[in-house]
């Protein structure tokens, strides 16, 4: 089983990476960011186990609904109605705040057998909440969640942390096929050696068989089927997997795995960090805000340009027309010249629509007439 | 602790001199599972003080484990976690009464908290996280007090003789209270209806 979901890069390290070349670029590479959903999120982290419904698989796979309503001051305050006892708002929303504590945690320090999401953003998270109250039928959600833009790499990152580090580990040995007989699942970082983009992208999606044992026979594949994921996110996985195996230092780099636990302790501060771990996080809090100050500096740029772009469109227009305007005026001028050259020689000259001199006398005696 | 201990035995040579040991049996029909029997207070009687030991409720696979359990009134409780998953403790009233409902809190797995219940009734446990838990603390006015077998059967031992107040309660039902005159073995039986 990979339980050692806190080896692998984070997507920010590796974007940076592509810009100075360093892992090999995605066949998207032309599609820079995607917008995601509170659902998309969900999809991409939970529903491998979680399901569809939310439900999960009781008693190995806990349901999420009843600790997301646990999170809804009106849902505590029915809860109770409903089993015949009362409880006061005030408490009601302690309680409510105290399980949503407790729900962030749980996500941010994972379980027995649920991975931990410490590499969630607090915006992440916040649109995942969103969208999990609305499946636990708790109303007015459906509008709060936030769209988030990701890099495909993230995308990636987000799969393989979630659902393929739950049965595949990170790191080790390719495995035979006799091993894979005994029950080997391969390591996430050998996978690409095992299978092309296309065939992982069909395993993924629609599953495939596979060669096992002495002799080689085709068997039905042991993995199950995501076939909730699309092709393209499934070549995200492809693309993340090709840094695999992750740096030495991903995992134990301070600053990465700090300033991804300050996006959740912000979110949910928790009681019990020991003094290190929040000095530890007030330092990644610095950090991060830095890396909030890049960002907009780079959305003021973009938005620039943009407006630049716009301005230029609208000026270039504005000159073709007035140049325009200028070249047909010269040129029926042009052409009054040489009707009335033509007709001082005699020339056979068009008439005027009669019906248009009519229309234009007829103009003229209603003006009379308003007059 | 030592004092304690021989203080309480002292205590139990006492009360084994100065009256014959009573008992009361019987059996509670009309309800399945796990029903509770106590000698309700009686005015101007002094009982053996509660254990000085906590009693422990474990959370464990989304129950409380044990369902039900019974402590005389002045026990702690130690609510331990043992799911991977937090739990909340909360009490909306004990018996009835609103005003001494309360919540102790949200805590994770290898941790518990403690509670002292300074007053008898019955506590219903609940989970703010998971609705589908519940359990029950009977807290007990006196010492005397016993939960029944599978057969509904129940003994209540080392009761000095005297007359008595017994209480019957079930999940679900309608307590009973039935007088009882303790002499020796005295027989109570209750037929819980809702």
């Amino acid at each position: 089983m990979g339980k050692t979901w806190h080896l692998g890069p984070g997507a920010r390290e590796l974007e940076a990476g592509v810009q100075s070349g360093r892992p090999p670029s995605p066949a998207n590479v032309g599609v820079h960011s995607v917008t995601v959903h509170g659902s998309d999120l969900y999809r991409l982290n939970c529903q491998g186990c979680h399901g569809e419904s939310g439900e999960g698989a009781p008693p190995e796979i806990n349901s999420l609904i009843n600790p997301v309503r646990a999170t809804a001051v009106d849902a505590v305050i029915d809860r109770l109605k409903s089993t015949g006892a009362e409880i006061g708002r005030a408490e009601a929303t302690k309680m409510a705040q105290q399980s949503r504590d407790a729900l962030l945690q749980r996500l941010h320090d994972g379980g027995e057998n649920m991975p931990a999401f410490p590499h969630l953003s607090e915006a992440e998270i916040h649109s995942l909440l969103a969208y999990l109250k609305q499946l636990s039928g708790i109303p007015g959600n459906e509008n709060k969640q936030m769209v988030v833009r990701e890099s495909p790499y993230r995308i990636g990152e987000l799969i393989v942390k979630s659902t393929c580090h739950t049965c595949h580990s990170a790191v080790g040995a390719n495995p035979t096929s006799q091993e894979l007989m005994d029950g080997a699942i391969p390591p996430l970082s050998t996978l690409l050696k095992r299978v092309s983009e296309g065939e992982l992208i069909r395993k993924v999606t629609h599953g495939a068989p596979i060669i096992m044992g002495t002799p080689p026979m085709l068997y039905r594949g042991r993995m199950p089927v995501f076939d909730y994921l699309t092709p393209q996110e499934a070549d995200d996985v492809y693309w993340y997997l090709a840094t695999y195996p992750p740096p030495e230092s991903a995992g134990h780099n301070p600053a990465i795995g700090l300033s991804t636990q300050n996006h959740f302790y912000s979110a949910a501060p928790s009681a019990h960090a020991s003094d290190g771990k929040r000095r530890a996080i007030a330092r990644a809090g610095t950090q991060s805000l830095q890396e909030n100050a890049e960002s907009n500096v780079r959305t003021a740029f973009l938005l620039g340009a943009l407006a630049l772009f716009a301005f230029l469109l609208l000026a270039g227009g504005l000159g073709f027309t007035i140049y325009e305007l200028k070249r047909l005026s010269a040129e029926s001028e042009r052409r009054k010249i040489v009707r009335v050259r033509a007709s001082i020689l005699g020339f056979p000259v068009p008439q005027r629509d009669p019906d248009s001199t009519a229309a234009s006398a007829s103009r003229a005696r209603l003006r009379q007439a308003a007059r | 602790m030592t004092r304690t201990l021989i203080f309480t035995f002292l205590l139990m040579v006492y009360f084994s001199a100065v009256s014959t040991a009573g008992t009361i049996q019987g059996k509670i029909s009309g309800a399945s599972g796990t029903s509770v029997v106590y000698v309700d207070a009686i005015p101007g009687k002094d009982y053996p003080p509660p254990p000085s030991q906590s009693t422990v409720i474990d959370q464990r696979k989304l129950a409380f484990d044990p369902h039900i359990t019974v402590v005389q009134v002045g026990t702690a409780v130690d609510f331990q976690n043992d799911d991977s998953a937090q739990h909340n403790v909360f009490w909306p009233s004990i018996n009835g009464n609103k005003k001494l409902g309360h919540n102790l809190g949200t805590w994770p797995k290898g941790e518990k908290r403690s509670f002292k219940f300074d007053q008898p009734g019955v506590v219903p446990l609940l989970c703010n996280v998971h609705p589908e838990m519940s359990g029950y603390v009977v807290v007990s006015p006196t010492p005397y007090f016993a939960q029944t077998d599978p057969s509904g059967a129940f003994t209540i031992d080392n009761l000095p003789d005297g007359k008595y107040n017994i209480v019957a309660w079930h999940e679900g039902k309608k307590q009973q209270i039935k007088s009882v005159n303790v002499s020796g073995t005295a027989k109570v039986d209750f037929d819980l209806v809702n």
